[in-house]
């Protein structure tokens, strides 16, 4: 094989079983095609032939997935994507996470690792460079995410990097998150297909760096995007973090409450980072390599059992929304110990929120017998989210995500639980910002704001936030191939507003890390076959076009403080066609069989 | 004329106040007209949220919570309110 540039040239693929490791190579035109990150992981489940597995058997395949970016010297390219077949949702999920695991897990000498097997009891697996070893790790046993990768750091050295899961991990729940660094790879129970492996937690270590092709070029470009990751694209994000439109969107109604019965809160006010700043005492940090810094760290007022030494959390706009107004709870110190408690546990917020909020509205029309959870108790949010993680009583139907609750209540349940495809839905109301509501209901792992940033085109003169119109397919698709191109190189997407001409400009960046002259045109045509390959991947784990819809809350009630937030079945499902036939798919969604032929041949291929 | 600016995020932080009622000597007025006006009240706007031009690449503005605009020439009426916010929606 020729020498890559950017890449190590191939996957390590590893069965936990016995600790077996084997380095299985990556043609450059596999790479070119799928870039790393999401892209490759795709490309690696189909390979792996993920979509036929139980997402939490031994067979599944997760992976850990690396880009020819990270290592190098660009700001946020410390990512990694998680990418597996979702316990939640029975479909594709990829989740990202930032820092040293992504730097450490590269150096192994590798482009991805894939996890296949089971432990026969709870472990760590310990990746030295190429060389694999299972050990006990008995004693971590219900450790918090947090305890567990001090307590490896401390017994393995500082220059391993370690991602875990809590305690909700080890125990199937179905939005479990795998956490590195206090970041967690959040969306879609990447945690409960790690510890269905009997995986506490993976060590990476490695000493093999990648070359680039233009060291000098690459490293002028990096400058040029550290000092216009400093200007006012990003201000928001470095002054007040994520969290920074919350009042605007409670402004434009368009912030979910009480499990999206309505768009604004009367109680925005005082969980906005504005007012949370007021009396107490914020830090900031950043992931490694990144010159934004979004996190913003509060302290938490002590709750039982707490170490008071260390007792802080990275509040985000999710956390927020997802703990405070959907579950319509207005004390900001009981959202603050809610996300921490999440952090904790080792479990997806806004799945959490969206679970629990609609257990409280489940309980209101007495579909449920759980009389303490009512919207606005944050105590009660607590006490749930504890049950959660321990799977006990009420918890452990929580613990299944509102769709899977939702069936097991029965009746009419169905219809006003959030989530698309089993995903919860993120903090931005359907009916309010339009746009957004048909990029979740063709999103390929659910109800999604990171693979579909859709809600952009609703904030601007660009669409009529509360009607779909002709031009919603488009932009639904130009926002959903602009992601799949973020996600698979990996750069952080509060970058996107500081580049110009993002395709020429990312082309650059990858022409000076692999050497590879990759026009505009080449890179749209790269977006567009990762979506494909998603769709694929969907439509081998048994998508049908009916899943690709919206809870029938959204289309058939108003917004109760929004009447004119209305979305109709027949508006949504035209929109859907449209954007269907934007990709070249069938009017339902069925992928033409040219595409998935190429696709699956990039799978078949023998390198 | 009375126009209702109210500001959210960065914009409210450099303002140091979340809205401002703001009077104009005519019938009607421009969304030019008021970002002007906002800078000599607060001049902490102008370079970061408001540029000669306009507002700057990372705002937006909205008019009674309908429409968006960015465009300075868009008429705005008495009573109206005009809210500034940055136009990165995500989180």
């Amino acid at each position: 094989m020729p020498s890559l540039h950017g890449y190590h040239g191939g996957y390590l693929r590893i069965d936990v079983s016995n600790g077996r490791v084997e380095f299985v190579q990556l043609s450059a035109a596999v790479l070119r095609r799928y870039l790393g990150g999401v892209g490759l992981g795709v490309h690696l489940m189909l390979r792996e032939r993920a979509a036929e597995c139980e997402a939490l058997s031994a067979a599944a395949p997760l992976a850990f997935v690396f880009s020819p970016l990270v290592g190098g010297p660009l700001t946020t390219s410390a990512k990694f994507a998680v990418v597996h077949k979702s316990p939640l949702t029975n479909r594709l999920n990829d989740s990202l996470a930032s820092s040293g695991f992504a730097i450490s897990g590269k150096k192994t000498g590798a482009d991805a690792l894939v996890l296949r097997g089971a432990a026969a009891a709870l472990s760590v697996l310990v990746l030295d460079g190429r060389q694999a070893v299972l050990e006990p790790a008995t004693e971590l046993a219900g450790a918090s995410a947090r305890e567990a990768e001090a307590a490896l750091l401390k017994k393995y050295g500082p220059d391993f990097s370690a991602a875990v899961i809590g305690p909700a991990g080890e125990r199937g729940v179905r939005y479990a998150t795998i956490s590195h660094s206090g970041r967690h790879a959040g969306r879609g129970g990447a945690g409960a297909v790690l510890g269905a492996k009997n995986i506490k937690a993976v060590l990476v270590r490695g000493e093999q760096r990648c070359t680039w092709s233009d060291p000098s070029g690459l490293t002028a470009l990096a400058k040029e995007l550290a000092m216009k990751s400093w200007g006012p694209a990003t201000a928001k994000y470095r002054e007040l973090g994520t969290a920074s439109n919350l009042l605007a969107f409670n402004r434009l109604g368009a912030l979910p409450t009480r499990n999206f019965q309505a768009g604004s809160f009367a109680g925005a006010v005082d969980l906005s980072p504005e007012a949370l700043e007021t009396d107490r005492k914020k830090t900031r940090q950043s992931c490694a390599a990144c010159t934004i810094g979004c996190e913003h760290i509060y302290p938490v007022k002590a709750q039982k059992n707490d170490d008071e030494s260390n007792n802080t959390v990275r509040l985000e706009y999710e956390n927020l929304f997802a703990l405070g107004p959907l579950c319509g709870v207005r004390d900001a110190d009981s959202v603050l110990a809610a996300s921490r408690l999440c952090d904790d546990l080792g479990i997806d917020t806004v799945s959490a929120g969206g679970t629990i909020a609609f257990a409280m509205e489940c309980v209101e029309r007495q579909l449920l017998d759980a009389p303490w959870l009512r919207f606005g108790d944050g105590s009660a949010v607590l006490k749930a989210l504890e049950l959660i993680g321990r799977r006990e009583g009420l918890g452990g139907l929580l613990a299944l995500g509102s769709r899977r609750l939702a069936e097991r209540i029965g009746q009419d349940a169905l219809a006003f639980a959030p989530q698309v495809k089993g995903l919860e839905i993120p903090g931005y109301e359907p009916r309010a910002l339009q746009t957004m509501a048909l990029g979740f209901a063709v999103g390929s792992r659910g109800a999604d704001h990171n693979r579909s940033g859709a809600y952009e085109a609703d904030f601007s003169e660009q669409a009529d936030r509360r009607a779909l119109s002709p031009k919603s397919a488009p932009l639904a698709v130009e926002s959903e191939d602009r992601a799949a191109l973020i996600d698979s190189l990996i750069l952080c997407k509060f970058l996107r507003g500081v580049f110009t001409d993002f395709h020429g400009e990312i082309g650059h960046i990858l022409q000076n890390t692999t050497g590879w002259e990759i026009s505009p045109d080449e890179l749209r045509e790269t977006a567009r076959r990762i979506v494909s390959a998603k769709k694929l991947f969907n439509q081998q784990a048994g998508w049908s076009p009916s899943e690709d819809t919206l809870p029938q809350r959204f289309l058939q009630t108003p917004l109760s403080d929004d009447p004119r937030a209305s979305l109709s079945a027949e508006s949504l499902q035209a929109a859907i066609v449209a954007y269907n036939q934007t990709r070249g798919w069938s009017p339902e969604g069925w992928l033409p069989r040219r595409i998935a032929d190429e696709i699956m041949a990039d799978a078949d291929l023998q390198d | 004329m009375n126009v209702k600016v109210e500001l959210f995020g960065v914009p409210r932080a450099r303002a140091g106040v979340p809205q401002v009622d703001m009077e104009f000597p005519t019938d009607q007025t421009s969304l030019g007209e008021v970002l002007t006006a906002l800078v000599r009240m607060f001049p902490n706007l102008a370079g970061e949220c408001i540029l000669e031009a306009g507002l700057a690449s990372g705002y937006t503005a909205n008019l009674d919570g309908e429409a968006f605009v960015r465009d300075v020439g868009a008429k705005i009426q008495d009573g109206q309110s005009l809210l500034i916010m940055s136009a990165d929606a995500g989180g």
